[in-house]
């Protein structure tokens, strides 16, 4: 029926799904309203700059350490530094944590062995394991990647695990009775379904390794993101702190975008199983 | 246990939240009607340690007034805290205490808390080949950012002729440094009393210690900090309070077999490390302080504190660790207190 999907669906009811409707509206007005917010009480001097600079100085920091005017490395190091710290981090990750948590729903040998320490370390602050992983590892780019690395492992294992049930005994069983073998019933059943759980478990993942960043960058470091808005807390430069959020905040929604965009890509069958 | 909150209380709660009391210390005005004193302890062998150790604190401020304790790590915590409202006093290196007053947090600095000469030093790995201070050049220093022993160690690296670019500075905070240390990691450290004499003894040996500064006319202190809120509210408070480290201080030096006892057992620490805390602890007597190398007379213009505080404020603008000179220095330095005990 392609005629359908030009014409928008007619109102035949009075009856609503819950949260049906665009919402981007909405999401703009809040932004604008919290910067106009945020732009008036600094400019009229209700707030002092220590505590919450005004819009022009972070913006103002921000331009100085794009253009490397800022008596520090210039942004985009402190940025490829992350980047490639995160990045790295995520990609071991993946490469690790997808295999593991599929063999964790596959066998029960491979879900007895991964499941204590997974669950055991899972909940752990990466502070409270920072002093052992600094004594193993030392100071240099190692501890920093590996503490991101475990702050991903956890959600994406769990992640492809949990996504290894989601296919319907129904659908296993006509699989099977179309003379399908165990292999070719978790290639074509079980791991497209299991799909758009481990993509969810990707976006949770990175997620994760952003908010270790900074934990991670408390090990000796003299370049990234974290360590520019660490430091920057220690000299007070309140304005800097906050520019360093607003980066790294925008770095990680566009990539949730992009990440958003691969799963409309690769997994147009969410939801429609 | 089951937390109720009226309808009333929540109210409230939200009102505080809403008009931002709570962070701007507005609720520390509530605070003051009881007569709270936060005093701040970097959890050493210090004074405020020893009243908490002793239990000083009704003796020290009077039976009405409540003693908060907070452990805190570092100098630019305390102006944090300070600026937040949540720490009233506490002593701290006078670099963090620069950086915090030019970016107008309103502190005060009181009291001398004690002059440093060779409680900060630096530690260099045998390994390492660094016979003199030009053998650094090329090599890893570890050191916590904006704090004194990052002034020293600037101020060090200039009168050997090198800048911050030929010595690999790593920003670390003093507990990572042993660890790193051990794995020979970093090849030197300009680190305080107790990772100082820790890392000496793995394999280092001390080149540089904070008073080698003095020649060069610079003066390395702790300054003794007092939010100005607490400070127009309750002046006896911190009167009360120095009048007693004085004391204490003179303890520290003249018994210190009773002090030894009551810290090894209230930090858990063996008695060498609170012995060597002891023997580089130099505090300098109000009425010493009074004079025109330290804080000078009342009225008294640019004394050596204040030139000593300038210099650091000039480093810090050089560095671009903030963003413009406090316009003048002598109002961070508040003299009537030592005034008053001399």
């Amino acid at each position: 029926m392609p005629d359908a999907v030009a014409v928008p669906p007619l109102r035949t009811s009075a009856f609503k799904v819950p949260g049906e409707g665009s919402s981007v509206i909405i999401s703009v007005v809040t932004v604008t309203t919290l910067f106009a917010l945020w732009f008036l009480v600094t400019n009229l001097g209700w707030i002092k700059p220590l505590f919450l600079p005004k819009p022009q100085a972070v913006f103002e920091q921000f331009m100085e350490y794009l253009t490397g005017r800022a008596n520090d490395k210039p942004l985009w190091q402190h940025f490829a530094a992350s980047m490639f710290r995160v990045f790295l981090a995520f990609f071991l990750a993946c490469i690790t944590a997808i295999p593991v948590g599929i063999a964790m729903g596959m066998s029960r040998v491979a879900r007895g062995i991964f499941d204590p320490p997974l669950e055991f370390y899972r909940p752990l602050p990466p502070l409270a394991y920072l002093p052992l992983i600094i004594i193993w590892f030392g100071i240099d780019e190692t501890p920093k990647v590996l503490l991101i690395f475990l702050s991903c492992f956890a959600p994406l294992a769990l992640a492809a695990r949990s996504g290894m049930r989601s296919a319907s005994q129904e659908q296993i069983n006509a699989a099977y009775s179309m003379g399908a073998s165990y292999a070719q019933v978790i290639r074509h059943v079980i791991l497209p379904s299991a799909l758009p759980d481990i993509l969810i478990g990707m976006r949770i993942a990175i997620g994760f390794g952003w908010t270790t960043l900074v934990a991670a960058e408390m090990v000796a470091a003299n370049l990234g993101l974290g360590q520019m808005v660490l430091n920057a807390s220690n000299f007070l430069r309140t304005d800097i702190v906050i520019m360093g959020i607003i980066v790294i905040g925008v770095v990680a929604y566009l990539f949730d975008l992009l990440m958003r965009w691969v799963e409309r890509k690769l997994v147009p069958w969410k939801g429609k199983m | 246990m089951k937390l109720q909150l009226s309808r009333r209380d929540f109210s409230l709660v939200a009102a505080n939240f809403v008009t931002g009391s709570s962070l701007f210390g507005l609720n520390s005005a509530f605070a003051q009607a009881q007569k709270t004193v936060n005093l701040g302890t970097f959890g050493s062998i210090d004074a405020q340690n020893y009243i908490r150790a002793k239990g000083l604190a009704a003796k020290t401020f009077g039976p009405n007034v409540k003693t908060e304790f907070m452990t805190v790590r570092a100098g630019s915590e305390v102006m944090s805290a300070m600026a937040g409202g949540s720490l009233d006093m506490c002593n701290l290196g006078s670099s963090p205490l620069v950086v915090g007053y030019a970016n107008g947090v309103p502190v005060s600095l009181v009291y001398i808390y004690k002059n440093i000469i060779d409680s900060e030093v630096l530690v260099v790995q045998n390994s390492a080949n660094i016979k003199t201070l030009a053998d650094l050049k090329g090599k890893k220093l570890g050191l916590p950012f904006n704090t004194s022993v990052h002034f020293a160690a600037m101020a060090m690296l200039k009168g050997a002729g090198m800048g911050s670019n030929d010595v690999t500075l790593i920003n670390m905070r003093a507990d990572q440094i042993a660890s790193a240390w051990t794995r020979r990691e970093i090849d030197a450290s300009y680190i305080w009393v107790p990772v100082a004499p820790v890392i000496t003894a793995d394999a280092g040996s001390v080149l540089f210690k904070t008073g080698d500064l003095n020649a060069k006319g610079i003066v390395v202190f702790d300054a003794f900090a007092v939010r100005d809120e607490f400070k127009q509210k309750s002046p006896e408070l911190v009167l009360a309070f120095l009048k007693d480290f004085e004391q204490i201080a003179r303890t520290f030096k003249s018994n210190p077999k009773e002090v030894v006892e009551t810290m090894t057992k209230f930090l858990g620490v063996d008695e060498a490390a609170v012995m060597r805390s002891l023997n580089t602890f130099y505090p300098v007597p109000a009425r010493e302080q009074m004079s025109s190398q330290w804080l000078g007379k009342p009225g008294e213009k640019d004394s050596a504190v204040v030139k000593t505080l300038q210099t650091q404020a000039e480093f810090l603008k050089d560095n671009g660790q903030i963003n413009a000179m406090p316009k003048d220095m002598n109002g961070l330095v508040d003299k009537t207190f030592v005034a008053q005990l001399a």
